[in-house]
């Protein structure tokens, strides 16, 4: 079954409209951003300024309600809501905000690299490849700096997605102009189109669109037609996954479930799955034993059979 | 003998401000301006002839689109980088695509009934609930009249 994810809404009042936009057009999991953004290097400060990051901000309150903007038939579950770290690094020394233990506490955490510097690194080592999911670049300009196929193919391998931001084309024609130019590019440069991910980015509820045109938006970019539903799809929660395990394991060992989480489910679906289980194991025992029976009672009869037939002979 | 296949898109219109100064004639050339501005001069001349707004309800913002099958997908395309519609500001999003008028009208049958119960279950007191069903049925009353 498909489930919608759109990961990228900003905070505070503006993303709390989106996300409600978002809800009536049917996804399922939605992520908040919050952005870290902080100024170029300085020489003299950047082995010692160590950047703080907040922690994640309050969650989107739901109103089931009738709202003048909002009438139109939605479901009854809201989204889930995630937390997101955006961070936009303009020199090497903004990479050391995601070894920063509040970092831990967001569910998904995103790198904007602005330089080529930046992107050499985060291509280059394998132990920076851990510590972030995401990397995402404003496609409302074009992008800083030439992508080469062998880094992008490394960073594929490493599980690490790329981000198709598409509110900036819904704004006006130059954005749209660029837009289209960069992930155009970009779907060139990405070979495995499974490495992509398209999210909202959106200002205000009319800039995002439904999964469904989204799908045809990808076809537009220049995406094979059977892999458009899939940016949405499968590649965001992919990218979940790999994000589970970083914020769950420790030293390659991922923690097992937890007794209340299975008790948190459905407890008449449970109920009515753990009787037929029951049921089921019951009736196989029993048809077991009398199988069992069976035979031994052949072999009685045939014993008798035998001795009576040894009696009668012996007269 | 069939003339020439077309496809037929159902759409809901999303908008701030309400949009009752909305025509079927100035929606058709929203959609012209911006296939023209996505797809130029070539785009506009391809879906001219039989581009036709069909069906458009102010009311509940939706409408029903026709245009030649060899050209819907760049229609769609078209549709989802619309921005403005009568000089607002809104979004399109489709619900159906079909090859008759028919299942889309079927598909929007279903549509307003999911509408009708979604508001009715969402409002605050009977006396509101009551005024919405009385509302309804003189609607269908004057339907019955004028059949």
């Amino acid at each position: 079954m498909l489930s919608p994810h759109d990961l990228y809404i900003p905070e505070g009042p503006a993303g709390n409209q989106v996300a409600h936009m978002l809800w009536t057009l049917g996804f399922k999991t939605v992520a908040m951003v919050t952005q870290v953004s902080l100024p170029p290097d300085d020489p003299e400060h950047s082995k010692h300024s160590r950047p703080t990051i907040p922690l994640p901000g309050n969650p989107i309150i739901w109103n089931h309600g009738l709202s003048p903007g909002m009438t139109l038939p939605r479901s009854d579950k809201p989204p889930r809501v995630l937390s997101r770290l955006h961070v936009t690094a303009e020199g090497l020394n903004h990479l050391h905000c995601l070894g920063n233990p509040a970092a831990k506490s967001y569910d998904v955490i995103s790198v904007e690299p602005r330089t080529e510097k930046v992107w050499n690194s985060l291509t280059q080592s394998s132990h920076l490849s851990t510590m972030y999911d995401v990397i995402s670049w404003d496609l409302t300009q074009r992008l800083p700096f030439h992508l080469k196929r062998s880094a992008v193919k490394v960073l594929d391998q490493r599980g690490v997605k790329i981000e198709i931001r598409y509110s900036g084309g819904m704004c006006g024609s130059s954005g749209l102009r660029n837009f289209l130019s960069s992930s155009m590019e970009l779907s060139k440069v990405v070979i495995n189109s499974n490495q992509l991910i398209l999210s909202s980015g959106a200002q205000s509820p009319l800039e995002c669109r439904s999964p469904a045109d989204l799908s045809n938006l990808a076809k537009l970019i220049g995406i094979p037609a059977h892999k458009c539903n899939r940016l949405t799809n499968q590649n965001a929660a992919c990218l979940l996954r790999k994000s589970a395990v970083r914020t769950d394991s420790y030293k390659g060992v991922i923690s097992g479930t937890e007794k209340q989480m299975i008790e948190e489910s459905d407890d008449t679906i449970n109920k009515a799955a753990l009787q037929r289980l029951l049921m089921h194991e019951s009736v196989t025992m029993e048809s077991e034993e009398c199988s069992e029976v069976r035979p031994s009672n052949k072999r009685i009869l045939e014993v008798t059979e035998k001795s009576t037939k040894k009696l009668k002979s012996e007269n | 003998m069939v003339k020439g296949k077309n496809r037929y898109f159902l759409m809901e219109i999303h908008c701030e401000n309400s949009l009752k100064n909305l025509t079927q004639q100035s929606m058709r050339k929203d959609i012209l301006n911006s296939i023209e501005e996505n797809f130029g001069i070539f785009g506009y001349a391809c879906v001219i002839t039989s581009l036709n707004v069909k069906y458009l309800n102010a009311h509940t913002n939706t409408a029903i689109i026709r245009v030649n099958h060899k050209y819907f997908q760049m229609l769609q395309q078209a549709l989802t980088l619309l921005r403005t519609m009568d000089g607002k500001v809104c979004m399109l999003r489709t619900l159906h695509i079909a090859g008759t008028i028919k299942s889309c009208q079927k598909k929007l049958m279903e549509y307003d009934k999911k509408y009708l119960l979604f508001t009715y279950e969402r409002l605050p007191n009977d006396y509101e609930k009551k005024k919405l069903v009385k509302k309804f049925i003189e609607q269908y009353k004057l339907k019955e009249k004028r059949m």
